[in-house]
């Protein structure tokens, strides 16, 4: 989304519920009216208008709604991991004086305001809970039935909102999404991120030189796991897996060449040297193994753990940073970009079978239930996790089916893909969807067929890509206004369902003080 | 002077036929029973033979004392669900608990030097050359007690019921890490402290304490020393030594160098350094007889069955074999070929056998002595090596025996593989058949399973184990994450262990029937995990 600095006529925005006008008509809004960072539910797409302070919804039919959220400004969305849901840390203005004329926020005094934070649980358009939210909770997971958002701060990060008074900023807050009291453990050291146990009943949590296990009935510490013996020696963890019999949590260190593996029912930890620093763990329950590649290191390592030790060390050309799961095998590459293999690695045999591309993959995911692999090409490497990706950094496709083909097969872009979109279908098949920089059309790609792409006109030039749920693809344009576009997988044109105009709402309104007189 | 190699910690000998199981891991490298003093009862320290000291005026032929084995600081001790590692730069114990392997870490002292389990499995007793401590650890609990002992000690033994360890300075045990703490330092004393209650009783022994042993119902403790053997009652509420001395040479006695008890307790037999008779010691009234061994004994060994002490006179190139029964009787004297320099000798576990070589000769031999021989003048073969022995040992079986060589040439054969480079000659004891073998660097520690199939050695900064088939005399490098330590084989198993450098400590375990090679690093961690 472009940022700008927009001068609206008021004129133009006469369709929504004006309060107070400007005097002149006219007023200059800073940055962006809505955010294209919306996050998937089943009804639809919710975004956030930063302008306005609002959320809306806008649904696969073409239509959209604001959700209410009682006068509070949504500030970051999160998606629950069921797609029911959609949780919304929002922020609303409170004025200490308590005043009949103090109607708008501009009314209070700068030095009597302050802000409120909450986290509001929205489903089908409505929000169905509101619950207490600190402003330094800026990351979160969730626990794997999805029935319990955990919450920490992350030092990289800023602040949601800002926080008065004590923080504690090792907290792991723990807030059941159906009921429940909210819990908090602090740790007294910053955490890095969260693991749960196979029978969710536990929580690992693994922070700077420290590893907490958190009884999640209870939410009492049921263990400690000191990572160091020498307190001025610092290790923070980066990557964690659960064991495929839960028994351990397989932790990879910032800088480290090795793995910790931290058994939760012994309560020991054991060290595995590797040769380089790990940069991907690859569980493949199946196989009973983890699979471990390197950014540095032209091999695949394979932890068995039915013995519990390193045993085989698959030689690849180059090394394999970025490890996929599939059934029956491991997809590797290079995620450093420098490499145009994409590798096939059997998790039954071993066998090694390279799919190279016509250029280096920088990005790769599988699709069609991992039948497919799928790459981009050139450049520098890119985010293929759903999110807008760096513009000019790849110029090129690749395909590979890894059930049958023999080959890779390497599309060439006429630009760099702005967004790439995958869904699946039953049978194993599936769709890509790509949008391309500079391009007012999206590719379509069944992936069964990569050469013949299809060509789906657009009302707007793209800026990002998402789905819903049940496959539909959302395609979020640049549009000062707001557009949003619906599309079926397979589908070859845009219909009526395209959400439009909705960034307007509230937009000249000047922002009352919400929730006055309550409690 | 005797020489000493204080980075060497291969004992040189067998399985010991009183040791308990728990101890059977260890006894490659703590001399075990045929070549120790202790009939019947485990041994209590590794110092066997060596010695030096002030040469006598008497049998002396100038070659020195037989480098017979050194101690084996750091040795793992064992107990039969446990076994405790000490990781000296750490300052903790690690406990190993058998079959599960699971690993935990206790703190005791600075760095922790010698660690012993007792007989009933109960506690190990970690000796703290840092800070001079001794940790009393509970076995199952890890519950430690400490008590502090006399400054600047460097050994440690326990007394065949557990209930006692002493504490000593061997001199020829010693090694850059024993440096004084200063203020004043004695060479004459013991810290002998009660592990029931951890009271400790210091003591004056003699000059130069050498070995310590008890008796096999740990009701005495004997101390020998350069001239004096102490005699400590440890049933006394109170013990105190009973100092006897050695020799009637006030001036300049022959330094004593190995004693043995007999089985009954009755007498220490006491062996010096160029003398040409044994001290035999009555332990009950102190009172102190000789008699007749050769010329200067150099070795003397209990035999396997534990009813004889044999003894080596080198400078008589003659065995002297007296009934431990009656040490007075008249003893059965085997001479030995006068071609070749006799100092030590190693018997077969059924006692069949011995194995006669010499570290200080120079001479690339080793002599077979055949107790079974009619001729007993035909009785000692002899073979050649590629190098002299540094040291030998002998499976628990007796199908093997094993020769150490010393990176020096002298002896070598100008074509010898082994020329420049450490190596070891496994020996097929049924038919004599060598495998001469070079190795990379020195061998430290030594140990071999109990069923005698199975050797296991390290070697300096060599990060591997060299596994040794002794049905082929194959060896096989087993290759290690980091440089070991110590190894040892856990009780009752063909499972080895080998401890590792690393900061967050290391051990793996070889399964020897499976080939498998199983290491765990960090468990120094665990003793940190609260649960």
């Amino acid at each position: 989304m472009r940022l700008l600095a927009t001068l609206f006529p008021a004129v133009l925005a006469a369709c929504a519920p004006w309060e107070r006008i400007p005097g002149d008509g006219y007023a200059d809004l800073e940055g962006p009216l809505w955010d294209p960072a919306a996050v998937a539910a089943a009804d639809g797409a919710y975004i956030r208008l930063p302008a306005a302070g609002a959320l809306v919804v806008a649904r696969p039919d073409g239509s959209w709604a604001p959700v209410d959220l009682n006068g509070a400004a949504p500030v970051r969305l999160i998606g629950t991991p069921d797609g029911a849901r959609v949780l919304a840390v929002s922020t609303w203005p409170i004025c200490a004086l308590d005043d009949e004329e103090i109607v708008l926020v501009d009314d209070c005094p700068g030095e009597e305001l302050s802000e409120g934070v909450e986290l509001n649980v929205v489903q089908d358009g409505r929000v169905v809970d509101v619950f207490p939210h600190r402003g330094h909770l800026n990351r979160q997971t969730f626990t794997p039935d999805g029935k319990t958002l955990v919450q920490w701060h992350d030092g990289s990060r800023g602040y949601d909102v800002a926080q008065d008074g004590i923080t504690d900023l090792t907290e792991v807050v723990f807030q059941p999404l159906d009921g429940g009291q909210r819990r908090a453990v602090s740790l007294g050291v910053p955490t890095q991120g969260v693991i749960f146990t196979q029978d969710q009943s536990k929580a690992v949590v693994l922070s700077v030189s420290q590893a907490v296990l958190v009884d999640l009935a209870s939410f009492e510490i049921d263990a400690t796991f000191p990572l160091v013996t020498d307190p001025d020696v610092r290790i923070a963890p980066q990557d964690a897996v659960l064991s495929p019999d839960g028994s351990q949590v397989i932790v990879a260190m910032q800088g480290r060449p090795e793995l910790y593996k931290i058994d939760l029912t012994t309560f020991s930890i054991d060290i595995e040297d590797l040769d380089a620093v790990p940069a991907d763990l690859a569980v493949v329950p199946d196989a009973d193994r983890t699979f471990i590649g390197y950014d540095g290191l032209a091999r695949v390592d394979v932890l068995d753990h039915a013995i519990d030790e390193l045993t085989d060390q698959i030689a690849v050309d180059d090394p394999m940073g970025g490890l996929l799961v599939g059934e029956g095998r491991v997809v590797g590459w290079n995620r450093q970009g420098g490499s145009r293999d994409i590798v096939k690695l059997d998790t039954a045999t071993g066998k090694v079978t390279e799919y190279p591309a016509d250029r280096a993959v920088t990005a790769l995911s599988l699709a069609g239930g991992g039948r497919y692999a799928l790459g981009l090409l050139g450049g520098q490497p890119v985010d293929l996790a759903g999110g807008a990706l760096a513009a000019g950094g790849a110029d090129g496709l690749v395909v590979v089916d890894l059930d049958e083909g023999t080959r890779a097969t390497s599309l060439t872009l006429s630009s760099a893909p702005v967004a790439l979109e995958t869904v699946s279908d039953d049978a194993g098949g599936g769709f890509a969807l790509l949008l391309l920089d500079g391009v007012e059309s999206l590719l379509q790609i069944d992936l069964a067929t990569p050469s013949f792409a299809v060509e789906v006109e657009l009302p707007a030039p793209p800026v990002r890509l998402t789905s819903l749920p049940d496959g539909t693809f959302v395609v979020l344009h640049d549009e000062a206004f707001g557009l949003v576009s619906f599309l079926s997988p397979g589908a070859t044109e845009v219909g009526k369902e395209v959400a439009s105009g909705f960034a307007t709402m509230n937009l000249l309104s000047e922002r009352a003080l919400p929730r006055r007189g309550e409690d | 002077m005797r020489s000493v190699h204080p980075v060497w910690t291969i004992l040189a000998l067998l399985a010991p036929m009183g040791c308990g199981s728990a101890d059977y891991a260890m006894s490659m490298e703590d001399g075990g029973a045929y070549d120790t003093a202790n009939f019947g009862a485990p041994p209590a320290d590794g110092a066997d033979g060596g010695g030096g000291g002030d040469f006598a005026d008497t049998g002396d032929d100038g070659l020195g004392s037989e480098d017979e084995n050194d101690f084996l600081s750091l040795r793992p001790a064992s107990t039969r669900t446990y076994v405790f590692v000490a990781n000296a730069t750490r300052g903790t114990v690690t406990r190993i608990a058998v079959p599960s392997l699971a690993v935990l870490t206790a703190e005791v002292g600075v760095d922790p030097h010698v660690v012993l389990t007792s007989g009933d499995y109960t506690h190990a007793a970690v000796f703290n050359r840092g800070s001079d401590t001794v940790s009393l650890v509970d076995s199952e609990s890890l519950a430690v007690r400490t008590v502090a002992v006399r400054p600047n000690l460097n050994q440690m033994v326990m007394s065949p019921d557990g209930q006692w360890v002493a504490c000593f300075y061997d001199r020829d045990a010693a090694d850059e890490g024993d440096a004084s703490n200063g203020g004043t330092q004695s060479f004459n004393e013991v810290s002998l402290v009660r592990v029931a209650d951890g009271a400790h009783f210091p003591m004056v022994v003699g000059f130069n304490p050498r070995q310590i042993q008890f008796t096999a119902d740990a009701e005495t403790a004997v101390v020998v020393s350069d001239a004096y053997l102490a005699i400590v009652d440890l049933t006394a509420e109170v013990p105190a030594p009973q100092r006897v001395q050695i020799s009637t040479d006030t001036v300049d006695p022959p330094a004593a160098e190995e004693v043995l008890l007999s089985p009954d307790g009755r007498y220490a037999l006491v062996r010096q350094f160029g003398a040409t008779t044994l001290a035999v010691v009555e332990l009950a009234t102190g009172v102190v007889s000789r008699v007749d061994v050769g010329e200067n004994p150099t070795d003397l060994d209990v035999t396997p069955d534990g009813s004889q002490a044999v003894a080596v006179a080198r400078g008589a190139a003659e065995l002297w074999i007296y009934d431990l029964t009656d040490p007075f009787l008249t003893p059965e004297v085997v001479a030995l070929p006068d071609s070749e320099v006799w100092g030590s000798v190693v018997m077969s576990p059924d006692g069949t056998k011995g194995l006669l070589y010499s570290t200080q000769s120079g001479r690339g031999v080793y002599g077979v002595w055949d107790r079974t021989a009619a001729d007993p003048s035909a009785a000692v073969t002899v073979f050649g090596l590629e190098k002299p022995v540094q040291r030998l040992a002998v499976s628990p079986d007796g199908g093997v025996a094993l020769v150490f060589h010393d990176r020096g040439d002298t002896g070598a054969s100008s074509d010898s593989p082994l020329r420049g480079a450490y190596g070891l000659t496994l020996i097929d004891l049924a038919d004599f058949f060598p495998n001469p073998i070079r190795l990379p660097a020195e061998p430290t520690t030594f140990t071999q399973t109990a069923d005698g199939r199975t050797g296991f050695f390290i070697m300096d900064g060599e990060p591997l184990v060299v596994r040794l088939d002794y049905d082929t005399l194959l060896p096989y490098d087993i290759a290690l994450r980091s440089v070991p330590v110590h190894i040892g084989v856990l009780p009752e198993t063909r499972i080895l262990y080998a401890s590792q450098e690393h900061d967050l400590g290391r051990l793996s375990f070889y399964d020897t029937d499976r080939g498998t090679l199983q290491t765990i690093t960090g468990f120094e961690l665990n003793s940190g995990i609260t649960y």
